[in-house]
C-alpha cells in the first residue's frame, strides 16, 4: 500500500502540475485577448449549461468516476496482510521476515522433500501466533509429513511456538488408460 | 537529535560492511518497492537506512536457522556502530531466503532425498 500511495501521489502531482501550467497559460492567453490554447472554455461552458443531468453522457461519466473512486477506496481500506512478519522482540527492537519470501520457501521445501505438487502456502501472523495454510496436490497419507516439515521450517525461520498449520490436500487426478 | 549527513554515510557504510561479513548473509537487499538506502552527496548505501530513530539493515540470507543468524547480524552491526561512537538501535529485516544456493551436501545432510534435493536446488 505504501508503494501504491507513492505512485498515486506521483501521478496526482504530475496531473496537478500540468493542469496548473495549462491554466496559467490559458489565463494569460485570455488576458491578451487571444484564442484559447488548448481548452475551448467558452464552448465547453455553453455545452455543459445546455446539457441536462439525465443525459446519457453525464450519467456514464458519473458512473465511471464513482466506480473508480469506490475501487480505490476499497483497495485502501482492505486489510491486506502485512508484507513483513515481526519475529522476535527482545525488549529493544524487533526483526522482520519478508512474508512472501517465507511462503515461497515453504512451497519449495514441500515440493522438494515430499511427493506433493502444485503447492501453495499462505502465512498469516496473528499477534503472538502464526497461521500457515498449505494447499497441495498429494496423496492423502502425505498430509502428516507435509505438516511436520512445515512446522520444522517455521521453527527454523524463528516462528513463535504457537503455530497453526493447516494442510489441505487435493487428490491427484488419475490418468485413464 | 539528527545525525549529520557525513556521519550518517559513515555509519551506513560501517553497518553494511559488518552485516555482509556475517556468514549466512548473502548480500544486502534494496527491499521491495521503495528502495531502502542511505543517501548522501555523491552516493548511497543500498540496504541500510540510517535515521535519527535507528538503523535498519535489509538482508538476503542463505542459511537457516534464522534466530542465531539474526543475533550475529545485530551483534556485528552494533559493534560497528559502537566503533564509531554511535549506539543506534538496529532493526534487521530478512527480505529474502536465498536457500537455493546451499550446497547439495547441506541439503542431503538435512535429510532430503537426493533427487528431491537436486530438484530443489535447481529451483523447481
Amino acid at each position: 500500500v505504501r508503494a501504491l500511495n507513492r505512485v498515486l501521489s506521483l501521478l496526482l502531482a504530475g496531473v496537478l502540475i500540468a493542469g496548473g501550467l495549462l491554466a496559467v497559460a490559458e489565463a494569460v492567453a485570455a488576458l491578451l485577448g487571444r484564442s484559447p490554447l488548448l481548452v475551448p472554455a467558452a464552448a465547453w461552458t455553453a455545452d455543459l449549461r445546455a446539457r441536462p443531468f439525465a443525459d446519457s453522457g453525464v450519467q456514464t461519466v458519473l458512473s465511471v468516476v464513482g466506480v473508480v473512486a469506490l475501487a480505490l477506496l476499497v483497495a485502501e481500506v482492505w486489510p491486506w496482510p502485512a508484507r513483513l512478519v515481526a519475529l522476535e522482540q527482545d525488549g529493544q527492537r524487533t526483526w522482520w521476515l519478508h512474508r512472501p519470501s517465507a511462503e515461497a520457501r515453504v512451497c519449495r521445501m514441500i515440493r522438494g522433500t515430499t511427493t506433493a505438487t502444485k503447492v501453495r502456502a499462505r502465512l498469516r501472523p496473528q499477534q503472538a501466533a502464526w497461521q500457515l495454510r498449505v494447499d497441495a496436490t498429494a496423496p492423502p497419507q502425505a498430509r502428516e509429513d507435509i505438516e511436520q516439515r512445515a512446522r520444522t521450517l517455521l521453527a527454523q525461520l524463528g516462528g513463535p511456538p504457537v503455530t497453526s498449520v493447516t494442510v489441505r490436500i487435493r487428490p491427484r487426478r488419475e490418468r485413464q488408460t | 537529535v539528527s545525525t549529520p549527513i557525513a556521519a550518517r554515510a559513515a555509519l551506513a557504510h560501517a553497518v553494511a560492511a559488518a552485516a555482509v561479513a556475517v556468514p549466512g548473509v548473502a548480500r544486502l537487499s534494496r527491499g521491495a518497492g521503495i528502495e531502502v538506502a542511505t543517501l548522501y552527496p555523491g552516493g548511497k548505501v543500498t540496504g541500510v537506512r540510517v535515521s535519527e530513530h535507528g538503523v535498519s539493515v535489509h538482508i538476503v540470507v542463505d542459511r537457516l536457522p534464522l534466530p542465531p543468524l539474526i543475533g550475529k547480524v545485530r551483534a556485528a552491526t552494533r559493534e560497528a556502530l559502537a566503533s564509531l561512537g554511535a549506539a543506534h538501535p538496529v532493526d534487521v529485516v530478512v527480505e529474502r531466503l536465498n536457500l537455493e544456493q546451499l550446497p547439495l551436501a547441506a541439503a542431503l545432510a538435512a535429510g532430503r532425498p537426493p533427487a528431491a534435493a537436486v530438484a530443489e536446488q535447481r529451483g523447481r
